[in-house]
C-alpha cells in the first residue's frame, strides 16, 4: 500500500462542538498532567510507587481504548498482551547476562505483543472477525495466554511467576545506569504515560480519526469507497497490543516480578471497567477510569476484601445505567449544553 | 477502436441451484448512462454486487478499462474508479456531511484533497445548510444525496446507482433526476430502478433485466412502448 500522509495532514474546519471537546481535553490533559508532574513534591516513596504502577494501568487501559474506542474492536483479553510484554521483559533481561539486556528486554516487550497481534489480527481482521466474535476470540487469547504461563514452567516459573528482574538501565565498560530509585521510574512512567495519550489524541483529532470512526460506523462503505479497512484496523490492534506490552515491560522492571496473574481475565475485566468508566474513545478518560477505580479499590479492600469484587459490579451496572458512555462524554454534555445556553442569550452566532 | 469503459460477457451468478444471474452482457461508454430497469428478483442488486466486486461471478468476465477484474477486493475496485452507492442509504452516521465527504475523499490517491472540492460537492447535491450535521440525523432522501456526493468526490469513472429514489418522495425524485442529469457525461452511470417516472425523467439507454438475462434493450420510448416489457412489470390481463 502506499503511504498516504494527506490523511494527517488535511484539516477540516472544526465545529463548534469539537472546539468545546478539545478545549475540555486540553484542560484536562493539562490539570492531570500538572498534578502528577508535582506529585514528587509531597508524597512518600511508598505513594509514589502506588501512584506509578496506577499510571502503568493507566496505560494500558489507553491501549485498550485506542483499540476499542478508536477502532471499534473490543478485546477482552487486553491483560494477555500485558502480560506478554512483562513476560518478555522478565524473561529477557534475567537470562541475558548482557551490559544492555534490560533494554533489550523493554524492546521486545513492545515487539513480542506486536508480533503476536500481526499474526492474529491477520487472521482475525482480514477474515472479517468484528463485533462480538472478535471479543469472544480475544477473551479465548487471554485464557490461552494466561495457562500458557501457568503451564509452562522451564521458561515462566508456573505459578509462582519470575523474581528478580533488574531494573532499567545499561552498563557500558565501567559506567553503569539504572533506574532504580522511585523518584527517577514515576518520572519514567510518567512521560510515557503523557506522551502516549498526546500522540494518540494528536492522531485521533483529525481526518485518521473520523476514519477510524467512519469504520466503525459502517465498513463496507468505507471498504467501497476504497479504504483498505482491515489493514487500517490491523495496525491499530498492533499498536494498541504494542503499547499494552510496553506497559508490561515498564510493569515488570519497575516491580521486579511477573506472576501469571498479569494476563488474568480478572485484570482483562477490571482493564476493560476503567475504560468504560472513564469514557470510552476520550483517550484521557481511560486513565481517569483506572484512577478513580484503583483508588476505589483500595479504599474498598482496606474495609473488607471480599467486598471488591461486588463493588465493582455495582459499579459498572451504575455506569451503564446513569452515563453509559463514560464519565468525560457526561462531563462534555454538560459543557456543550451550557455554552449553547450562554450563545443563544449572547452574541449572535454567525458562520 | 478505443476499449469500451465496462463490458461483462455472459455473466453468471448462482446460488447453490438458484440460478439468479444467467446470462447478462451490458456495454458501456466513458460518460454513458444506462438504465436497468426489472421487477423485483430480477437479479438487479445482484449485479451490481458482482460489477462492484462484492460477489465474485459464478462464470462470465467483467472488463473494465480492457482489464477484467472480476474477484478482485472491494477496495480495488474502488481505486480503479468503480463507486456505488447502495440501496439503502449507507454513510457514515457518526460524522458530520463535511466529515463524511472529506474520508470519501482521501480514499482517491489521485488528486490532492482541498476542502474548495468538499464545498463544491456540497453544492452539488444540494445539503449547504447542513455541512455540520450528523449524517445520521438527515433525512432520508438527504442520506442517498449525501452518498451520491460521497460517490462523485472520488472522481469515479464509474457510478452505480441502486435505486437512487427508493423512499423518497415526488418532490426528491424530481430533484434526484436533476441531480444525475447534471452529472450526466461526466462519469459513466449506471442506475437501477423500479420506479418507471424516474426512469422517464432520465430517458436514457434502458436494458430490461428478467430471470437474470437481458430481455430487451433500446431507447427508452422503445422499451415503455413494448407489449411484453408490459406484461412482465403490470401482468396479464
Amino acid at each position: 500500500m502506499k503511504w498516504n500522509p494527506i490523511i494527517f495532514r488535511f484539516k477540516l474546519p472544526p465545529t463548534l462542538k469539537q472546539l468545546v471537546d478539545e478545549r475540555i481535553w486540553l484542560v484536562a490533559f493539562i490539570g492531570l498532567a500538572g498534578l502528577l508532574l508535582a506529585y514528587p513534591l509531597w508524597a512518600d516513596g511508598y505513594s509514589l510507587n502506588l501512584v506509578r504502577d496506577m499510571l502503568i494501568f493507566g496505560i494500558v487501559a489507553l491501549s485498550l481504548d485506542w483499540l476499542w474506542g478508536k477502532g471499534g474492536m473490543l478485546s477482552f483479553g487486553h491483560a494477555a498482551f500485558f502480560g506478554i510484554g512483562a513476560y518478555s521483559m522478565a524473561i529477557t533481561s534475567i537470562n541475558l547476562d548482557w551490559g544492555f539486556s534490560s533494554l533489550l528486554g523493554l524492546f521486545a516487550s513492545v515487539a513480542i505483543p506486536g508480533i503476536i497481534a500481526l499474526l492474529i489480527g491477520y487472521f482475525l481482521i482480514f477474515a472479517g472477525v468484528r463485533g462480538a466474535y472478535f471479543v469472544i476470540v480475544t477473551l479465548a487469547i487471554g485464557i490461552v495466554s494466561q495457562q500458557a504461563a501457568i503451564s509452562w514452567v522451564s521458561v515462566t516459573g508456573g505459578d509462582s511467576g519470575l523474581l528478580g528482574i533488574p531494573p532499567l538501565g545499561f552498563t557500558l565498560g565501567d559506567h553503569r545506569f539504572q533506574l532504580d530509585n522511585s523518584l527517577s521510574l514515576y518520572y519514567v512512567v510518567l512521560t510515557v504515560a503523557l506522551l502516549s495519550l498526546l500522540f494518540l489524541w494528536q492522531l485521533s483529532r483529525g481526518l485518521y480519526g473520523n476514519l477510524l470512526k467512519g469504520i466503525e460506523n459502517n465498513e463496507k462503505r468505507a471498504q467501497s469507497l476504497g479504504h483498505n479497512t482491515s489493514l487500517h484496523l490491523l495496525i491499530v490492534m498492533i499498536s494498541s497490543a504494542m503499547l499494552a506490552g510496553l506497559a508490561g515491560g515498564l510493569y515488570a522492571s519497575c516491580t521486579g516480578f511477573v506472576a501469571p496473574d498479569l494476563l488474568s481475565l480478572m485484570l482483562s475485566t477490571e482493564i476493560f471497567v476503567w475504560v468504560a468508566v472513564g469514557g470510552r474513545g476520550t483517550l484521557l478518560g481511560p486513565f481517569i477510569g483506572a484512577f478513580i477505580i484503583m483508588r476505589l479499590q483500595q479504599v474498598v479492600s482496606s474495609i473488607s476484601t471480599g467486598l471488591w469484587p461486588l463493588v465493582i459490579g455495582a459499579i459498572f451496572i451504575i455506569i451503564v445505567f446513569v452515563f453509559p458512555d463514560g464519565i468525560l462524554p457526561f462531563i462534555r454534555k454538560f459543557v456543550v449544553r451550557f455554552k449553547l445556553l450562554f450563545e443563544k442569550s449572547g452574541v449572535k452566532h454567525g458562520r | 477502436m478505443a476499449a469500451k469503459l465496462l463490458e461483462t460477457s455472459n455473466i453468471k451468478k448462482y446460488f447453490g441451484g438458484l440460478k439468479v444471474l444467467q446470462d447478462v452482457n451490458i456495454s458501456l461508454d466513458y460518460g454513458e448512462l444506462l438504465c436497468i430497469l426489472g421487477p423485483n428478483g430480477a437479479g438487479k442488486t445482484t449485479f451490481f454486487n458482482v460489477i462492484s466486486g462484492t460477489f465474485k461471478p459464478t462464470g462470465g468476465k467483467v472488463v473494465f478499462e480492457g482489464k477484467n477484474i472480476a474477484g478482485l477486493p472491494i477496495h480495488k475496485y474502488a481505486r480503479m474508479g468503480i463507486m456505488r452507492k447502495f440501496q439503502v442509504p449507507s454513510i457514515f452516521d457518526d460524522l458530520s456531511v463535511r466529515e463524511n465527504l472529506a474520508v470519501a475523499m482521501i480514499a482517491n490517491r489521485n488528486s490532492a484533497p482541498s476542502n474548495d472540492r468538499i464545498m463544491e460537492v456540497i453544492d452539488i447535491i444540494g445539503l449547504k445548510t447542513f455541512i455540520d450535521t450528523e449524517a445520521g440525523n438527515l433525512a432520508h432522501g438527504q442520506k442517498q444525496w449525501l452518498e451520491i456526493g460521497l460517490a462523485i468526490i472520488t472522481d469515479p469513472k464509474l457510478l452505480l446507482l441502486d435505486e437512487p429514489t427508493a423512499g423518497m418522495t415526488a418532490d426528491e425524485t424530481a430533484k434526484t433526476a436533476s441531480l444525475i442529469n447534471s452529472l450526466r457525461g461526466q462519469y459513466a452511470i449506471i442506475v437501477i430502478e423500479h420506479d418507471m417516472h424516474f426512469v422517464r425523467a432520465l430517458n436514457s439507454y434502458t436494458i430490461i433485466l428478467h430471470k437474470g438475462t437481458n430481455f430487451r434493450e433500446g431507447s427508452f420510448s422503445q422499451i415503455e412502448s413494448d407489449p411484453e416489457v408490459k406484461e412482465i412489470y403490470m401482468g396479464r390481463k
